[in-house]
């Protein structure tokens, strides 16, 4: 029995009915830019949060994955906020958000080369001693392949892995969204993935976009309901990691009525589950 | 160094206001330091004792009542009037909501449930006692500690009015009436500052609830009548039935006390909204209780 848990991201209009339904979540996942990362109040807010549900802290502003340092200040504000609040884990994506004064507001995927895999390890332990704990860190879904890449997504990421001390929170909706971008089998990827670095799952919905072209990409938006393919693929992580794994569903609007999200994590949870007994057989 | 006993009225007036300012301050950083300012363990789900520690059983039998209502367990009769939905009691039931549907067999003013007294003893036995033990409303301790910082420091301010109207009047001066009616007015202030219904750790609780849940109000435009009733008497608990769209004037009318007087008006306001809202929700409810209180404006 693996103990795995199921949960869903923080959302202040989602808030009543995830602690109305506190017996079927066992984690959230707070996004702490824009409501909860500067102020201390907001802090002791989530601190209480987390006596009733255990949280995870998500990041999406540090850009870990960049040739430059990550802002002194903004690891700061992580650092307090940690302190503040004591979560589960926490975790960042393998993306980079600004250039120079520049903010892209966008999660962009780093050119795949051996410097970027160099300069995000050295990002991530600097975030590690400001903060106290290695983050986990999340692949991300990109629409574009990226400019000045000479190596794959599988390389690029599996190399990383095994240069830091920070494990993966594996997001099986962009692994989705890039292997029919790219052309790649998801599946083979993330069985080359080292399944004791795998820690945490995120699961979401995306929806096809057209270019001027005619050319078609998978974009991970969070705002539709998870596919079919993506259940599968933690069927996998089921089956493949040895350990306990927390699954979030990340939606982040054109929210469903709230028993269709429990839904999802039901189904999510029964994935997971039989990729947990093919793995006892 | 000037005796403020020989300053003029007026003089004397100012240093006395200061004087109280002084005090009121001094109170309410004794009563920050001697409180915890924050109690973790709290009833983050249950919209009836939340309800409670916001605005008092009045409050939590307003809310408890249109939950109810929300989950079809008691249906509105016209305007004024609930009646059970159904003879069979559902399983699962708080004790309070028990008791609401018990009083709403036969059809019954919704006002009157508010006013049971029967009713409030059963919210209060239900939420009080988990309340005061979660640190969130004062205990026996804490309210004895606030009783002797209170009358200390009125105690404080009205010698040093009494010695002024002594030595005043002793100089053949009677223009005291300004200070006679400052005491009162720096007492009451006194009391609201040193004697608030919740704790700091309460004052805390709601606050904390507000940031998580502020962006709630804009979910409870889609949610349905009858879905998602827990999450509407969360929404509720926290902000007031004000809040929940729809539901404000439905609930000034449905708690909207008969006029059969003007006097009997008045005496529910004073009883109903002045313990529930006016003292309970103090400086930190805010909006909370609007809608609450809505049945006593009208």
């Amino acid at each position: 029995m693996m103990n795995d848990r199921v949960g869903l991201t923080w959302h202040a209009q989602l808030a009543a009915s995830i602690l109305a339904a506190g017996d079927r979540i066992d984690i959230v996942e707070v996004i702490p830019e824009g409501t909860f990362l500067e102020s201390p109040r907001a802090h002791r807010a989530l601190r209480r949060l987390g006596r009733e549900i255990p949280v995870a802290i998500h990041g999406v502003s540090l850009g870990l994955a960049s040739t430059a340092a990550v802002d002194q200040r903004r690891l700061e504000q992580f650092a307090r906020l940690i302190d503040d609040v004591q979560p589960e884990c926490w975790s960042e994506h393998l993306a980079f958000v600004r250039a120079g004064e520049i903010e892209l507001g966008h999660l962009a995927a780093p050119s795949r080369t051996a410097s970027t895999i160099d300069a995000t390890a050295w990002n991530i332990d600097r975030a590690a001693r400001a903060i106290g704990a290695y983050p986990l860190v999340e692949n991300v879904a990109t629409i574009i392949d990226p400019p000045g890449s000479d190596l794959d997504e599988q390389t690029w990421l599996t190399r990383l892995v095994a240069t830091t001390r920070a494990d993966l929170l594996l997001d099986l909706h962009n692994l989705y969204a890039n292997a029919r971008n790219f052309g790649f089998n998801a599946a083979d990827v993330l069985r080359s993935i080292p399944p004791e670095r795998i820690r945490f799952i995120h699961i979401a919905g995306g929806a096809p976009v057209h270019a001027s072209t005619g050319d078609e990409r998978w974009l991970d938006d969070h705002l539709h309901d998870v596919p079919d393919p993506v259940y599968g693929l933690l069927e996998i992580v089921g089956e493949v990691v040895p350990h306990r794994v927390d699954v979030v569903l990340e939606r982040d609007g054109a929210f469903p009525p709230f028993g269709q999200l429990l839904g999802q994590l039901d189904r999510a949870r029964a994935a997971l589950a039989q990729g947990r007994t093919r793995r006892a057989t | 160094m000037p005796n403020p006993f020989d300053w003029r009225g007026p003089e004397f007036l100012v240093f006395y206001g200061i004087l109280g300012v002084v005090v009121i301050a001094t109170v309410a950083v004794l009563r920050r330091r001697s409180e915890p300012a924050v109690a973790m363990a709290g009833p983050l789900t249950d919209y009836l004792k939340i309800a409670y520690l916001r605005g008092g059983p009045d409050e939590a039998l307003r809310v408890a009542t249109m939950s109810l209502l929300d989950r079809g367990l008691v249906e509105a009769v016209g305007d004024h009037h609930v009646k059970t939905a159904s003879r069979k009691m559902p399983a699962g039931l708080q004790r309070t909501e028990q008791r609401v549907l018990e009083t709403c067999k036969d059809s019954t003013r919704a006002s009157a449930i508010v006013d049971d007294t029967s009713l409030k003893m059963t919210v209060r036995s239900e939420c009080e006692g988990f309340l005061v033990r979660a640190g969130l409303l004062p205990d026996d301790n804490v309210k004895s500690d606030r009783t002797w910082l209170l009358m200390a420091a009125m105690t404080l301010l009205v010698l040093v009015a009494l010695a002024k109207i002594v030595v005043a009047l002793g100089r053949g001066r009677t223009n005291i009436g300004f200070l006679i009616l400052s005491v009162p007015v720096l007492g009451y202030m006194l009391y609201r500052v040193a004697s608030p219904v919740r704790t700091l750790a309460g004052d805390a609780m709601l606050a904390d609830l507000r940031q998580l849940f502020a962006a709630l109000k804009a979910r409870t435009l889609s949610m349905g009548m009858k879905s998602e009733a827990q999450e509407l008497a969360l929404v509720a608990a926290v902000f007031g039935i004000g809040a929940l769209p729809g539901r404000s004037q439905v609930s000034q009318r449905l708690f909207r006390r008969p006029q059969r007087a003007s006097s009997s008006s008045g005496g529910s306001c004073g009883s109903s909204c002045g313990s529930s809202c006016g003292s309970s929700c103090g400086s930190s409810c805010g909006g909370g209780c609007g809608g609450g209180c809505g049945g006593c404006g009208s």
